[in-house]
């Protein structure tokens, strides 16, 4: 199993863009494509955000049916927080429908 | 006085040292989810609050030297107020109910927000704490209200085509000079850098 730390992949202590999240699901998505089964440390992390979780874990569980079994994360001890977005990622990346009906609200309220 | 709105595509997120996002702009950055994909309205946004941010987080000595400004986002509490409300009764409110407009049907207060079933205090605790997590970037200002009030007084509300608060933003960003992000058609600022993608601001650019 490789180890990837956020911290050194994104360079900084803050996992807070969309884009950040990107950069954490192509160095896991690499990986993967070699079927090797990563632990993702959040340690040394200090703030999260919904956008940075759908970025990086959402898209993983959105393009890998069995990301499940090869991705494990840690470094999320007393994260309460942290936890509930990586949950709420993870259930947008496996259901696009969900994702789907968000943004349509977010398109009308942006056009509105 | 001339309209000074400026393309997005043509702004470099590092030629101001503070921006002012509108609310709308704020929940596309915060939560739109592309799935990695671009989208031909909010990718704009997204993108521009995102190099904003990422900006902060650049340490190369060499690009350093070259960067004209790390910039922050202003966050006022009208501005605050603006996110939690459209973000709580339009996007989190309408995805609970369903798609389309079936949330209309019911009361925000009633069937949403005091149902203990509903996952309004989830919805509202993740959007908190993805604001509270980009303090790193943010200004935070005062309304200044006793001063914007005397210097633009509510009597004049009635000859705009605004809402109150767009028309507060409007005169809080002339008082401070303070660039604007917004796809709101309706923020014609004059004298206010204004930076959209919207087609009907750009039309009326003096740029």
């Amino acid at each position: 199993m490789i180890t990837l730390k956020i911290v050194d992949i994104i360079g900084s202590k803050n996992a807070v863009t969309h884009a950040f999240g990107v950069k954490v699901f192509d160095a896991i998505s690499k990986h993967f494509a070699n079927g090797e089964k990563v632990f993702l440390s959040f340690q040394g992390v200090k703030n999260v955000t919904s956008g940075f979780a759908n970025g990086s874990i959402g898209k993983i569980y959105s393009e890998f049916k069995e990301a499940s079994e090869l991705l494990t994360i840690g470094g999320l001890e007393g994260k309460t927080v942290w936890i509930e977005k990586i949950e709420n990622a993870k259930q947008l990346g496996s259901n696009p429908q969900i994702a789907k009906v968000q943004n349509n609200a977010i398109y009308e309220l942006l056009q509105s | 006085m001339p309209y000074l709105i400026h393309d997005i595509k043509n702004v470099a997120p590092e030629d101001h040292p503070l921006y002012f996002f509108d609310a709308n702009v704020w929940i596309a950055a915060l939560k739109y989810y592309s799935g990695g994909k671009q989208n031909e309205y909010e990718s704009p946004y997204q993108s521009f609050f995102e190099v904003v941010v990422e900006l902060n987080e650049t340490h190369d000595p060499e690009i350093l030297k070259r960067l004209k400004n790390k910039p922050k986002i202003v966050l006022t509490s009208l501005v605050l107020s603006e996110i939690i409300n459209a973000y709580m009764r339009k996007v989190a409110m309408r995805n609970y109910f369903g798609n389309g407009d079936e949330y209309r049907r019911y009361d925000f207060k009633r069937d949403y927000r005091d149902k203990t079933d509903s996952d309004y205090k989830a919805k509202l605790k993740d959007l908190c704490t993805d604001i509270d997590s980009l303090s790193d970037y943010a200004v935070l200002m005062d309304d200044d209200f006793k001063a914007i009030y005397s210097a633009s007084t509510l009597g004049n509300l009635y000859n705009y085509d605004l809402d109150f608060n767009d028309f507060y933003y409007g005169e809080f960003l002339k008082k401070y000079k303070l660039p604007l992000v917004t796809h709101d058609k309706d923020c014609k600022f004059e004298n206010v850098v204004t930076i959209t993608a919207q087609e009907r601001l750009l039309k009326i650019s003096d740029i």
